[in-house]
């Protein structure tokens, strides 16, 4: 851990690396404050330690040493892209804040992003190409990629882990992988990724698509075990929106109304104005009784359902 | 029956007295003139690791202050100028063998930085933006002094908070035309300068005098 501080912050580390017992501290405390008795007494110099100024060799267009520079940026989170302004402090990022530009964040973000500049300090993080566990640099990993194009024929012996990348980029440079080599297997692996909302979006409009909801125009909301609110992708929008549609600014405007059925807590549960506790196998069910409510008027529902279903089913056909 | 406390003994308490007073006071106007920034700091001169003359760029040849630390206007520090700074000129001026210039162009073709020694260091504590200062119209030698005639620069003023809270309780003096800021010879007494009177004043400059307008 300090050999991996050490280049990151020498001034933390010189502390955890110097390993003083307490006889050769207590020594060295006393020689220096004899010392600095000696110094103050007899020359009466107390000045500050001295400081070294390095300057830039080639500085840098438009950077100001000691102003903070803004870079936007985006980072993948759970599915969802969120766009952000990091800021750098003579080459450093500090802060991750949200780019009000950018209608996934709109100024916003969440506690992960917050968090994620953490990672841009961890010593573990991967500065450099792995090959067979072994470290080597970027142009030796070009000349392995060289090879291993010449040697790939239709790409049976080739298969691709990637996680949840939603980038368009990366699509289309795996769209032309397979052109060329057919036989290349590709799989996806994140846990976050939203992966049965882009199988439902498939079946209901494009292939490949993932649904993006329009939470600042639903008067209604009906939300059954998902936490949109919470960690379920595009968060940072989603309770932008919502809580959009609960402030009162005039007179004419009015709050939506958020129907909640899970089986555990979450985020948007505690914000719901209706909430039904209910196992996960049954919110099928009553998904599907509702749909039945909703045509017929009829209700049937398990049993402690019915006072919020019979709220939602009441008020749900009349808005969209 | 012997006598414990001789006649003398008698003077003892008052003298005790007068000597007491008398080292509490040596030892106040000691610490006040020796441990002061005046005397500590007002002329610290240290060896920078290459020979480098204001006294030849800014006085001699001239140059403005800010081709060198152009971030002055722009930032709270005055930048001290990258290696590249000092190459825009000196890689055509000069001799490839000239020694003053060698730790120059050692940084410049092995990419590491000069390692100057601050001359003018504020406490950590203390928040002192150049930007401001430009943009009141305070003039570069009101701080540093005549950097153009220091052929090793060395600081002038004792940049303590009596002194600082000086020229903010009453910045008139100090202050000069915009178009005059970074000469070093100006003087605006001698020139009989008038800040209320500069038309290309748009605002009244007003110094914070409260703590946290420096202690931030």
């Amino acid at each position: 851990m300090t050999k991996l501080m050490q280049p990151e912050d020498p001034k933390e580390a010189e502390g955890v690396l110097d390993e003083v017992d307490r006889r050769s501290f207590l020594g060295v405390m006393g020689a220096s404050m004899a010392l600095a008795g000696v110094s103050t007494s007899l020359t009466g110099c107390v000045r500050k330690p001295r400081e070294k100024v390095l300057a830039y060799t080639r500085r840098p267009e438009d950077l100001v040493p000691g102003e903070p520079r803004y870079f936007a940026t985006a980072a993948q989170l759970t599915g969802g892209v969120i766009g952000l302004l990091v800021e750098s402090q003579d080459g450093r990022p500090t802060k991750v804040e949200g780019n009000p530009r950018h209608p996934m964040s709109l100024g916003a973000t969440d506690a992960f992003t917050q968090a994620s500049v953490l990672d841009l300090y961890d010593p573990a993080r991967v500065k450099l190409p792995r090959v067979e566990g072994k470290v080597l640099p970027f142009s030796a990993l070009e000349e392995r990629f060289e090879h291993f194009k010449t040697n790939l024929g239709d790409g049976e012996a080739l298969a691709l882990l990637i996680d949840g990348q939603e980038s368009p980029t990366l699509f289309s440079l795996l769209y032309e992988l397979r052109r060329s080599h057919p036989k290349v297997k590709i799989y996806r692996h994140d846990n976050a990724c939203p992966r049965n909302g882009v199988a439902g979006a498939g079946q209901v409009g494009i292939r490949g698509t993932r649904p993006l909801y329009a939470l600042e125009r639903a008067d209604r909301v009906l939300c059954l075990d998902m936490d949109f609110l919470g960690v379920e992708g595009d968060v940072v929008r989603n309770a932008r929106h919502y809580a959009w549609r609960r402030r009162i600014t005039s007179e004419r405007d009015t709050m939506n109304r958020l129907y909640v059925v899970e089986p555990a807590f979450s985020v948007t549960g505690t914000n719901a104005d209706h909430r039904l506790r209910l196992a996960p196998s049954q919110v099928g069910e009553f998904l599907a009784d509702l749909i039945g409510h909703m045509a017929s008027r009829g209700v049937n529902a398990p049993a402690g359902a019915r006072r919020p279903l019979h709220a939602a089913g009441r008020r749900l056909p009349a808005s969209r | 029956m012997a006598v414990i406390f001789p006649p003398w003994t008698n003077r003892v308490p008052p003298l005790l007295a007068l000597f007491s007073l008398g080292a509490v006071v040596s030892g106040v106007a000691l610490v006040w003139y020796y441990f002061s920034p005046q005397y500590t700091d007002v002329g610290f001169e240290p060896t920078q690791p290459m020979p480098f003359s204001h006294k030849a760029h800014a006085g001699e040849l001239g140059m403005d202050c800010r081709f060198c630390h152009n971030t002055v206007e722009q930032g709270a520090h005055a930048a001290i100028p990258s290696t590249e700074t000092c190459m825009t000129c000196h890689a055509s001026l000069s001799l490839p063998q000239s020694v003053p210039l060698a730790a120059v162009r050692m940084s410049w073709e092995m990419d590491k930085p000069i390692t100057w020694v601050r001359v003018h260091q504020l406490p950590d504590y203390v928040f002192f933006d150049h930007r401001v200062h430009f943009a009141a119209g305070v003039g570069c030698v009101s701080c540093h002094g005549r950097v153009d005639e220091m052929a090793v620069v060395s600081q002038a003023e004792p940049l303590s908070m009596a002194w600082c809270l000086a020229c903010h309780r009453d910045a008139t003096p100090n202050l000069r035309p915009f178009s005059k800021i970074t000469d070093l010879t100006y003087d605006p007494q001698n020139a009989g300068y008038d800040p209320n009177q500069d038309p290309k004043r748009k605002r009244k400059v007003e110094p914070p005098l409260h703590c946290s307008g420096c202690h931030r």
